[in-house]
């Protein structure tokens, strides 16, 4: 049970890096949005499920609302030239306001009501209790083969250029401004259908529940791309959900475990954020030394 | 095709301004092929990408084909202009394949949700990377970013080319290249300019060059157009001839001139290798 209920946080978290993987490594665009876009699509999906909405078009809303977001940030990005860390930042505190104002209050408790991971459970039976598995999987695959045929269309093959070289898009007609606004809301779309996914699944919708999505979602991305190396589309996102899943496993192995060698619940950010950092370096320093040795 | 009229463009540098183009007005027939020298600082850059959309005019109109462009961004200029920059890492997607950097360019102003590697547009393509005779073809799968600056330039040549401009920019797209890889980048230049009879401008610091392509030549000096040779005085001019106007003139700096002895020993100096 352990090991289902970690691949299926690893699929759920996914998506959200999904689209860390857009902007992180499409755009080049180290977008900090998303610790406020992924609240912002579990507070869309609460209100509307205890609202007696539709749990799985609360996830369809969930997906509009977090590319709005993205939209903000890519507007003060690209059209009004702020930074791109400063403007995803500026974004994410906005954010909190907003989803604070959306729930109503810091927490929101969806135990007793009607999720789409609920209403799966009761109507696959048959599958027992992989049915949440089953459709969590399905949600995360279908965005991947989304997210890969977009990489693959005119649009996708501009935002895939504007990433690589601004000057080159525009020589081609393509205004980068506007490739990265594009970019930005699918990122942070996937990012709050994730956090719509992960509220219903976990019964709850919390404020700080975003906190450290950046950071798990590099985790992903980067884990993956060491994981698989590839510089095919449907590989790359393909090792963004391997990532995803290896690093859920080690985390519940590490809350399960972790308490032999001494490690609390409350330490794992900071054992994630280091790991991060660590995986960041270590290519920078490998050049490094063999450009030394090559130089002698 | 191509007109320009009194254009200029100051830089403001602190509290300093500097002005790159001065009152340069230039006006190409369709086919016109111009080659732009002059020393560094001449503004022949700055008068490319001006024409481009790159960089703003500080005063003066730009029109193509009839259409006041002024006010046009570059990205919409580009569909009727294409450029060619010196650094071949900027012209192309270094992380994108040889062949999805084609298709990208092929699909240029569009970005519709149709995929941008249609089965026909993929034989196609390499059809076209066939012509090119480099031997592209068989690394069109390959990354760009393992492709030689020799191999990116003539990719980057067969991008601009591929919908066909009106006008084709090219600003020293062959200086940071070997010698070898230069002349093969000027040659599959030529022959698309040939080809596809493109209105052309081309900066160079090399005067054999600029004497050898185009039917026309224009000399400049600190933003402005100082001399210009057309058809048969051009066909008839010769590098010891452009050195004496510049010596004359005191315009030429040390890189021009040195270019030009080079030249005439009939050795070029090798630039900066790839």
């Amino acid at each position: 049970m352990l090991l289902v209920h970690a691949v299926e946080q690893g699929l759920a978290y996914g998506i959200a890096a999904l689209g860390v993987f857009l902007t992180y490594r499409i755009l080049q665009f180290p977008d900090l949005t998303v610790d406020g876009s992924f609240v912002t699509g579990a507070a869309v999906a609460s209100i509307l499920i205890l609202n007696g909405g539709d749990p799985f078009l609360a996830l369809a809303a969930a997906f509009a609302a977090g590319a709005a977001a993205g939209l903000v940030t890519g507007f003060l990005n690209a059209r009004l030239g702020v930074a791109n860390l400063l403007a995803g930042v500026l974004t994410m505190i906005m954010l909190y306001s907003i989803n604070l104002r959306i729930m109503g209050r810091p927490n929101l408790s969806l135990l007793r009501a009607a999720t789409a991971t609920q209403t799966v459970d009761a109507a696959w039976s048959p599958l027992g209790p992989l049915a949440i598995l089953a459709f969590i999987a399905l949600l995360t695959i279908a965005a991947k083969l989304a997210v890969d045929a977009f990489l693959k269309t005119e649009a996708g093959f501009a935002l895939r250029a504007g990433g690589d070289s601004e000057a080159m898009v525009g020589a081609y007609g393509v205004d980068v401004r506007s490739s990265k606004m594009i970019g930005l809301a699918l990122s942070n779309g996937l990012v709050a259908l994730s956090g719509a996914l992960v509220a219903q699944y976990g019964g709850f919708a919390d404020i700080g529940m975003g906190i450290g999505t950046i950071v798990t979602g590099l985790a992903a991305v980067i884990l993956g791309g060491s994981l698989l190396r590839s510089s095919r589309v449907g590989w790359m996102t393909a090792a963004v959900l391997l990532g995803s899943l290896v690093y859920r496993i080690a985390v519940a192995l590490a809350l399960r475990y972790g308490h032999v060698v001494g490690f609390e619940a409350s330490d794992l950010k900071f054992i994630t954020a280091a790991l991060v950092l660590v995986a960041l370096v270590i290519p920078a320093v490998r050049e490094r030394r063999e450009r030394k040795v090559s130089s002698c | 095709m191509l007109e320009i009229e009194r254009a200029s463009k100051t830089f403001r540098v602190g509290a300093d301004t500097v002005t790159a183009v001065r009152d340069v007005s230039l006006s190409l027939a369709k086919g016109d092929f111009l080659t732009i020298i002059g020393s560094n600082g001449a503004g022949k850059s700055t008068l490319l990408n001006l024409i481009s959309g790159v960089v703003p005019l500080t005063s003066g109109r730009i029109f193509l084909e009839g259409d006041d462009v002024t006010n046009e961004p570059a990205y919409r200029r580009a569909r009727r202009v294409s450029w060619i920059l010196q650094n071949p890492l900027a012209g192309t997607a270094p992380s994108m394949s040889v062949l999805e950097n084609l298709a990208f360019a092929s699909s240029r102003g569009t970005r519709s949700l149709r995929p941008a590697l249609s089965r026909a547009r993929r034989r196609d393509l390499l059809a076209r990377l066939e012509g090119l005779g480099v031997g592209l073809e068989r690394r069109s799968a390959c990354r760009v970013a393992l492709l030689s600056g020799g191999e990116r330039q003539a990719l980057a040549v067969l991008m601009a080319t591929l919908v066909r401009p009106r006008v084709l920019l090219l600003d020293e797209h062959t200086a940071a290249l070997d010698p070898r890889n230069a002349e093969l980048i000027t040659r599959v230049t030529c022959d698309f300019v040939r080809s596809l009879e493109l209105t052309t401008l081309m900066v160079t610091h090399n005067m054999a060059q600029a004497l050898e392509v185009g039917n026309r030549l224009v000399m400049m000096h600190r933003g402005e157009v100082l001399h210009e040779l057309a058809d048969e005085q051009k066909r008839r001019a010769t590098v010891p001839e452009l050195v004496r106007f510049f010596a004359h003139r005191e315009v030429a700096d040390d890189r021009l001139l040195l270019d030009a002895e080079d030249e005439e020993r009939a050795c070029p100096a090798p630039t900066a290798s790839d």
